[in-house]
């Protein structure tokens, strides 16, 4: 079991390296020259080149390649073309933001719509299901920059009950934690609802009844246990989604994050920027798949022991 | 007199759904002495699992509803009994094996944690270690060293994993045990070893059992009494010695023809003619008559009553002493 | 009498087993789908929306860019459904040319994704050597998040309609992968192909007169729901400024346009939202609808 979940810290390594490379070489493409645009059309070649050195940007796709991975190993992201200041420096405060908003999401999409899914599929057919099976629908199909808008008209415009923007209290959390979460909360919603129908109609639910175990027991111990492993699945790509996410709640309610420093940044043409705020949020992201994979196992006795059985056969 | 232990008396259990009703038990009615064991024996569809659930109050609802009778457990009646008092029972003085081992154990939960279970809810106050080891023990007693009590159901074969669902099932040392065809699923040397298990620890803990299945042998190896089920009803009911060697109804007769039989060596197998009455469509008059070769014109219209042929040998025909 | 004949004629032209027996398939299919009322409204949206896309020249009261400062920001009214906008353009007229867009955008970013995807998938399904490979690299795709793929792609193209349906298509190249080369592998496992390799049928041939039309449900249902997917990215990416812009009626950019009057006039960022979601919500609906068709196991 250790030996599994060491294995894929390992093997976490390579996908960050690669990942790395991806976003570098996408944006090694991306148009404007930081050094043109800073000094102007008239400045001379070598002044251009003094400007990219200084920038950490000169020579070959390699050469900087080569240099931007050294510097991410000792935690170095570059510096920030428009403000000349280390971008680690820049996304830090910026990330403790972002993480607090996407983490407040998670945890509502998950309790919801666990909650939600578990009454939908023991009350099938009931109007409770049908309300909530309509809600979640529309809920995976509302795009989440309107959702937010949506929020902004009727909770700040129309009832004046939440400040618009900005990140604080707990009043400006309520919409960008809304906002973020509904198309989480719907699909962990959906998956729960089919996965407990599946499983509530499985032989050992009966086996569980005829023990003289109690309803919520029976709903609990054996059905949720049981529904949970796919529910876990959905929870790891909802994660990746909702850290993306991020970036459009953060710029609608104007939040000082990874996000909308990302995309500020795109707009300034500053790629060392871009590019530490998409490693950033992409490590993350892969950092908290890997939690999930191994609560997986944990959840899925039958993976561990694929696992044992292997191992065993080797040695 | 006397009280019998248990006491099933026109059961009735229907399903239904928006496009029909399946009449699925039709008046069931067979009772049962302390530590004795009796066969439901009938083809696939014609009830017996249904009213093994309904003893449990287990009937899936929606779509099953209890619709008639009673069912005296101890001099109670369990149908009149609340779902918490029911719970009691369950798993305590009744309990179940089901027929497909490979999916009546919960994958997620470790075999001993699910003997476990049972022993907890009806044997309360013990230490956590003390629950460990009445698991290990029960595992040992059908046969299964305590070592692997703490695996998962994946790692057993189908065999082992009966056992286990039996070992759950007598845990609480019930007053009666429901065997759901529990050898239906595994292969035959298997089989003699399930039976075989059954019927020791039945006499070693004095329990009752109802042994449903369609296999007449295996009825004859384990049974004192057996009751032939057909279209939710009992057909013919008496001692096993009644059955098989007094065979009155014709339906009786026409399970025991199918029977593959070395002395009839190249003989046709006779098979009952025509398809097991439908439960959503039953005919009028004796369910079985429209597959009966000497049905009347009285069995298309009427429906037979269970008389007593000999005593404690019931048939449910209106023919049967004139054939 | 004469019709009583005819039926009888139909069902054995049905039952012919000279006429192809994928067309009876076919209308099983249709004939469960109909019986789902919520995908058949799904559908007759999606309908609707192409209609409105398609005869936009004749539908709308406006030309999209009809500027006219004298009418500007007015309120939702008889002439104007859903009011005027900064420049005093009728906002119904932009949503029904901006479908067109969305429409499009949708359709041929999931045929890229589709393309690459499925080609992938398929070389990955059928030579072992390469499998490992290619879904290792899909792995590193996957390992960004979808929104922030698209938006490096997006950044590096730069706007413009077909940047941002291949920004969209490329993001979700592995998820079609995946789909595409799950679906190939069971078939591949099944017998009926390893009849066709006995009889010595080459791997291209076995790969498109056998394996393709086999995986094909799990991947129309993937198709639809994922056209859903695009046009959702497709509209957030120009929402954030990345995708089309001014003057061009991309729902996601009326939004962002509108978002400076949300205090006074709310219309502007409800009605193109609502348009996507409900042309979202209907290829949901469709795909749910479609899965549930295809698989008859799953319909109890």
């Amino acid at each position: 079991m250790l030996k599994y979940i060491i294995k894929r810290i390992i093997w976490l390594i390579p996908v960050l390296l690669g990942v790395t490379v991806i976003v570098f070489t996408l944006l090694y493409f991306a148009p404007g020259d930081p050094a043109l645009m800073a000094l102007g059309d008239t400045a001379t070649e070598e002044a251009l080149e003094n400007y990219r050195e200084e920038l950490g940007i000169n020579g070959s796709y390699l050469e900087r390649l080569g240099r931007y991975v050294v510097g991410l190993v000792q935690g170095d992201l570059g510096i920030s073309y428009k403000t000349k200041t280390p971008v680690v420096s820049e996304l830090a405060p910026r990330l403790a933001k972002t993480m607090n908003i996407s983490l407040w999401s998670i945890i509502f999409s998950i309790v919801v719509g666990i909650l939600l899914g578990i009454i939908s599929a023991i009350k099938q057919y009931s109007v409770f299901d049908a309300i909530a099976t309509g809600i979640s629908l529309f809920g995976i199909s509302m795009p989440m920059f309107w959702q937010g808008l949506m929020l902004i008209i009727i909770c700040s415009v129309w009832l004046n009950w939440l400040p618009p923007s900005g990140y604080g209290s707990f009043k400006q959390m309520i919409m960008p934690v809304l906002a973020l979460g509904v198309n989480g909360f719907a699909t962990i919603m959906r998956t729960t609802r089919s996965s407990m129908l599946d499983v509530m109609n499985q032989d050992y639910i009966r086996t569980a009844k005829a023990k003289g175990q109690t309803y919520w027991n029976v709903i609990l111990k054996h059905g949720l246990r049981n529904a949970l492993i796919p529910i876990i699945t959905v929870i790891g790509m909802q994660i990746s989604v909702l850290l993306a996410g991020s970036t459009i709640a953060e710029s609608i309610f104007s939040i000082a994050g990874v996000g909308k420093y990302m995309i500020d940044s795109i707009n300034f043409r500053d790629y060392n920027a871009v590019q530490g705020a998409v490693l950033m949020v992409s490590f993350i992201a892969a950092l908290i798949n890997l939690f999930v994979d191994i609560a997986y196992t944990f959840a899925d006795p039958r993976i561990k022991n694929t696992f044992v059985s292997k191992k065993k056969k080797k040695s | 007199m006397a009280e019998k232990f248990l006491e099933v008396k026109n059961l009735r259990i229907e399903y239904r759904t928006e496009a029909e009703t399946v009449y699925a038990v039709n008046g069931m009615g067979f009772d049962l002495e302390k530590g004795q064991t009796i066969g439901l024996v009938g083809e696939t569809g014609a009830g017996k699992s249904t009213t093994a659930l309904g003893i449990l109050g287990l009937v899936p609802d929606p779509p099953g509803v209890v619709v008639d009778g009673e069912i005296f457990f101890e001099g109670e009646d369990l149908l009149k009994k609340s779902e918490k008092e029911l719970r009691e029972i369950r798993g305590g003085k009744i309990s179940m094996i089901f027929q497909d081992p490979m999916t009546a154990l919960n994958p997620v939960m470790t075999v001993g944690a699910q003997i476990m279970e049972v022993v907890q809810l009806h044997e309360k106050g013990l230490s956590k270690q003390e629950y460990r080891k009445k698991a290990e023990e029960m595992l040992e007693l059908v046969g299964i060293p305590a070592g692997r009590a703490w695996e998962y159901p994946h790692q057993f074969s189908g065999g082992m994993k009966q056992r286990v669902v039996i070992a759950i099932a007598l845990a609480n040392n019930p007053a009666l045990l429901i065997a759901d065809e529990p050898t239906t699923a595994l292969d035959v040397t298997i089989q003699a070893q399930i039976l075989e298990l059954i019927n020791n620890l039945k006499e070693k803990l004095n329990t009752s059992v109802i042994m449903i299945t369609h296999d007449l042998g295996v009825v004859a190896e384990v049974c004192d009494k057996v009751s032939i089920v057909y279209a939710g009803q009992v057909v013919e009911s008496g001692t096993v010695v009644d059955v098989y060697d007094h065979m009155m109804h014709p339906y009786t007769q026409g399970l025991f023809d199918s029977i593959p039989d070395i002395s009839t060596d190249g003989k046709e197998l006779k098979a009952i003619a025509g398809q097991i009455a439908d439960p959503a469509n039953l005919p009028v008059g004796c369910n079985f008559s429209p597959r009966c070769p000497h049905a009347t014109e009285e069995c298309m219209k009427s429906e037979p009553q269970l008389r007593e042929v000999a005593p404690g040998h019931m048939v449910r025909c209106f023919n049967c002493t004139k054939l | 009498m004469a019709k009583k004949e005819t039926k009888q004629e139909k069902v054995k032209k049905m039952n012919d087993p000279t006429k192809k027996v994928r067309f009876r398939f076919l209308r099983e299919i249709i004939h469960r789908y109909c019986k789902n009322r919520l995908a058949v409204a799904g559908f007759i949206i999606l309908i609707l929306f192409a209609l409105a896309a398609i005869f936009a020249d004749y539908v709308a009261p406006y030309w999209y860019d009809d500027q006219d400062i004298s009418r500007r920001l007015m309120n939702p009214c008889w002439e104007f459904p859903c009011g005027t906008d900064q420049f005093g353009r009728c906002v119904l007229s932009r949503l029904i040319y901006g479908s067109r867009i969305s429409i499009e955008v949708g359709f041929v970013a999931v045929g890229i994704s589709l393309l690459a995807g499925g080609i992938l998938g398929m070389i990955s399904a059928y030579y072992n050597k390469l499998d490992n490979i290619i879904m290792r690299i899909m792995d590193l795709f996957q390992a960004i998040p979808n929104t922030l793929l698209a938006i490096t792609i997006a950044a590096t193209l730069g706007s413009g309609m077909m940047n941002l349906m291949i920004a969209v298509g490329i993001s979700n190249v592995p998820r079609y992968a995946r789909v595409v080369r799950a679906e190939v592998l069971r078939v591949k496992e099944s017998e009926f192909i390893e009849a066709a390799t006995s009889i010595g049928a080459s791997s291209w041939r076995i790969m498109i007169r056998h394996i393709l039309p086999n995986s094909l449900s799990p991947i129309i249902v993937q198709v639809t729901l994922g056209i859903a997917g695009a046009i959702i990215s497709a509209s957030a990416l120009s929402f954030l400024g990345f995708g089309l812009s001014a003057p061009i009626p991309e729902w996601g950019a009326m939004l962002s346009d509108g978002r400076q009057f949300i205090r006074t006039q709310w219309y502007l960022c409800v009605f193109p939202g609502l348009c996507i979601m409900i042309l979202v919500y209907a290829l949901n609906i469709m795909g749910d609808g479609l899965r549930d068709a295809l698989d008859p196991r799953l319909k109890k």
